[in-house]
C-alpha cells in the first residue's frame, strides 16, 4: 500500500537576458552612480566612484538616484542615464 | 486527472510528512498528503482545470496555476469550498500594486488577508473574539495556505529571498474576516464593491498593534488609537484598524461613520519635530539629510511647537522625515470591524509602507455554489 501526492514546488519561469554590451575599459568613460535611496548608500557609491576614477581615469562621475529602494528605477531616470554616460553602477544593498 | 506536478511516492500519510519535511516543502509544520483525489476536489470547488492560469506573479516569474494553488491548499488543512478565497486573494498578491518584491525586505513584513462580505458567513470565518487567534478552521487554513503557495511557488523562504532580519510571527498565517451584519459600510464597500460582493483585501505589514480606550465619546475612544499609530513607524501608508463591535456600537449611536473615524485618524496623527529629533527620526531616512549627521540633532526652541503630520503634508517640515517615494503613495486608513464584543481594545497593523499598498479582489463564485 503506498500513497501518491502531487509536488507542491514550482521553479520560476526560466528568462533570457540579454546584457548591455560590455566596455573594453573605463578609462575615460562617463560613469552613473543609481543610488538606491537607502541611508548609506550614496557614501558607499561615492567612495567606489572615487576608487574606478583613480584607477581609470574617468571623464565624468553622474550621480543620481531612485525615489525609493523598494520601486524600480523609471523610464526617464533610465532613459537620462542612457543619454549621459556609458556605464553604470548600481545595486541594492543596506 | 491532467496534473503536471511530480507525482511523489510514500508509504503513507506519516512518511510524506516527514518526506515533506525532508524536502524542504513545507513552513515547519505537518502538512495534509497532497493526494491527486483530494486536490482534484480542490479544483471542481472552483471549476478550474488544473492548468488554469490563477494569476502571474511578474517579480518572481512564476505562473501561479490552480493546480499548485490546490496543492498547496490541501497541505495547508483548508476544505474545498475555500479556493474561492484562495483564488482572489492570490489574485491580490499578484497585482502590480502589491509589488511583491517587497516580502524579501529585511523588515520582515508580510500580508494580512482580510475577507468581507457574505461569505464570512457561509464558510464561518472567525470575525469575533479572538479573531488574530487560533482555532478557526478557514481563518488558520486560508493564510497558511497562501504562506505555503509563496514557499514553495515563489522563493518567498528564509532560505532564498526572505531576508527578513528578525522573521514574523505572521509569517505561517495571517487571516481575518470582517463582520457581516456592521453597521458601518463594510471593506468590500470602501473599496468600491457593493455589499453582497465577497472580497479578499491583502494589506502587507509588520505586526499587529493593540491599544486601548477607558472612553465612551468617539473622541475619547479614538485618541489612544491614533496617539498609538503615530507613535509607531510614522511614514504615510495604508493603516488597517480593527474595531470590536461594542466601540463600534458606541461610535455608531453617536453618528460616528468609518469615515469620520478615518477623518479623525487623518487629523490627530502628528509628532512634534523636538519628538522626531528626540526619537532620532528626523534627517535619517528622508530625501533631505542633515549635512554630517553623525547623532542626534539638537534641539532648538519652539520645536515642541512644530508639528509634522502623518496624513497631512507639510512641504516646510516633511522632506525632514518622509523619503519621497513615502508621500506619493496611496494614505488611508482601512477599518475593519472586527474583534470580540467586550473589552476596550483596538488593533492596527503596522503597514509596510514603503512600497506596497492594499490590494482588495472581489471573490468569483461558481455557479454552483
Amino acid at each position: 500500500m503506498t500513497l501518491i501526492v502531487l509536488d507542491p514546488r514550482q521553479a520560476p519561469n526560466a528568462r533570457a537576458v540579454t546584457p548591455a554590451k560590455r566596455l573594453a575599459s573605463l578609462s575615460k568613460k562617463r560613469l552613473g552612480l543609481l543610488w538606491n535611496n537607502r541611508l548609506g548608500g550614496e557614501e558607499l557609491l561615492k567612495q567606489i566612484a572615487e576608487l574606478l576614477h583613480q584607477k581609470y581615469d574617468l571623464a565624468e562621475i553622474y550621480f543620481t538616484k531612485k525615489t525609493f529602494i523598494g520601486n524600480p528605477a523609471p523610464a526617464e531616470t533610465i532613459d537620462d542615464l542612457v543619454s549621459r554616460v556609458d556605464a553604470v553602477v548600481v545595486g541594492v544593498g543596506d | 486527472m491532467g496534473f503536471t506536478s511530480d507525482r511523489i511516492e510514500v508509504s503513507d500519510a506519516l512518511e510524506c510528512v516527514e518526506y515533506f519535511y525532508r524536502e524542504n516543502m513545507t513552513d515547519g509544520l505537518p502538512v495534509v498528503p497532497p493526494t491527486e483525489q483530494r486536490v482534484q476536489q480542490f479544483l471542481e470547488a472552483v471549476a478550474l482545470s488544473a492548468d488554469a492560469k490563477i494569476a502571474e506573479i511578474a517579480e518572481r516569474a512564476s505562473v501561479i496555476t490552480a493546480e499548485k494553488l490546490a496543492i498547496n491548499a490541501v497541505m495547508a488543512g483548508c476544505l474545498p469550498e475555500y479556493m474561492p478565497v484562495l483564488v482572489a486573494a492570490v489574485e491580490a498578491l499578484a497585482d502590480p500594486d502589491f509589488k511583491f518584491n517587497h516580502l524579501a525586505s529585511l523588515g520582515s513584513p508580510w500580508p494580512m488577508v482580510i475577507v468581507s462580505g457574505p461569505i464570512v458567513r457561509t464558510l464561518g470565518m472567525n470575525h469575533g473574539m479572538y479573531v488574530f487567534g487560533s482555532g478557526n478552521r478557514p481563518n488558520a487554513t486560508i493564510g497558511r495556505a497562501l504562506s505555503l503557495l509563496l514557499w514553495n511557488c515563489c522563493e518567498v523562504r528564509p532560505d532564498a529571498i526572505q531576508r527578513g532580519q528578525l522573521g514574523n510571527p505572521h509569517r505561517y498565517s495571517l487571516c481575518i474576516a470582517e463582520n457581516p451584519d456592521t453597521a458601518w459600510e463594510g471593506l468590500n464597500e470602501w473599496e468600491g464593491f457593493d455589499r453582497t460582493t465577497s472580497t479578499v483585501t491583502v494589506a502587507s505589514g509588520y505586526h499587529l498593534c493593540m491599544t486601548r480606550s477607558a472612553c465612551s465619546v468617539p473622541r475619547g475612544i479614538l485618541a489612544p488609537l491614533a496617539n498609538a499609530i503615530a507613535r509607531h513607524e510614522f511614514e504615510p501608508g495604508c493603516i488597517v484598524v480593527m474595531i470590536p463591535p461594542n466601540l463600534e456600537a458606541l461610535l455608531v449611536e453617536q453618528g460616528w461613520t468609518k469615515r469620520h473615524v478615518r477623518d479623525f485618524i487623518f487629523a490627530h496623527c502628528r509628532r512634534s519635530v523636538k519628538d522626531l529629533k528626540e526619537d532620532a527620526r528626523w534627517g535619517r531616512r528622508a530625501s533631505r539629510f542633515v549635512d554630517g549627521l553623525k547623532d542626534l540633532v539638537p534641539v532648538e526652541p519652539g520645536d515642541e511647537e512644530r508639528w509634522v503630520y502623518l496624513f497631512k503634508r507639510n512641504p516646510d517640515l516633511d522632506p525632514y522625515v518622509f523619503p519621497e517615494g513615502a508621500l506619493s503613495r496611496r494614505a488611508d486608513i482601512f477599518i475593519v470591524a472586527a474583534g470580540g464584543d467586550a473589552g476596550q481594545t483596538m488593533g492596527f497593523y503596522q503597514p509596510y509602507e514603503q512600497s506596497t499598498i492594499p490590494v482588495t479582489k472581489p471573490i468569483k463564485l461558481p455557479r454552483h455554489l
